[in-house]
């Protein structure tokens, strides 16, 4: 199944990319994305993030379903 | 409830303006402003990055929960995108209540939820050296001990 990502500030400049569609297994959890595109191992250090999923906050098991926007929210700035 | 980003410079009269109305008693606004130093290094200008679609929905989260608490409470909210020298408004929030406690508390649980869950990253550009994305301490990811979800905006 195919998911649309969008990338902001730290990760928008580590994916070198503001967004992509990339095929995805089934089941696979928002946070398994994250951690598939961004290993925990990587240096640097991937930040920790909010997931939002069809533009709602959601917990880091959420699954994804065909066709979802997903975006990682990197440590937020905003004030 | 008046929320908008916007890359001009924000005026926050016109905020207090449009929350004002005859049954206010109170009118109350937070400014912040570009500061000229973060964690000991001084800073000559601040970039913001925004998601507008999604800003938009977490504000109509915010006047919600805000409306839930305080139903007298008229919110505006208008938060700077681009880049902005030192002293310039970053944010202002202006609310409108019938006493000052209820604009008060109104005013500081909108500000905190903004620096939480508003999508907008802030990029600090100093005297000396790279420029650095910089993180509210208000923010807490969803990885975390506390799984991102206690109160969601």
């Amino acid at each position: 199944m195919q998911v649309t990502i969008y990338y902001f500030a730290v990760l928008r400049e580590l994916r070198a990319l503001e967004q992509e569609r990339l095929d995805i297994d089934e089941g696979c959890s928002v946070l398994q994305l994250y951690h598939q595109l961004f290993p925990p191992d990587q240096q640097p250090a991937p930040p920790p993030v909010l997931f939002v999923v069809d533009e709602e906050y959601v917990s880091a098991d959420t699954p994804l379903h065909d066709g979802a926007e997903v975006a990682f929210i990197p440590p937020l700035g905003g004030g | 409830m008046l929320f908008r980003l916007q890359t001009d410079p924000i005026d926050s009269l016109e905020l207090e303006r449009a929350v004002a109305h005859d049954g206010a008693g109170a009118v109350l606004s937070f400014v912040g402003t570009v500061r000229n130093e973060h964690a000991g290094r001084q800073v000559r200008q601040l970039d913001y990055q925004a998601w507008p679609e999604m800003a938009a929905r977490v504000a109509d989260k915010i006047a919600q929960q805000v409306a839930a608490r305080w139903p007298a409470v008229r919110l505006a909210m208008v938060h700077r995108t681009g880049s902005l020298g030192l002293g310039e408004t970053s944010i202002a929030v202006a609310v409108s209540a019938p006493h000052r406690q209820e604009a008060y508390e109104a005013s500081r649980y909108c500000i905190e939820r903004i620096k939480a869950r508003l999508p907008v990253w802030k990029r600090e550009h100093y005297v000396d050296g790279e420029p650095v994305w910089v993180a509210n301490a208000e923010f807490e990811g969803a990885d975390g001990p506390l799984g991102g979800e206690r109160e969601p905006a």
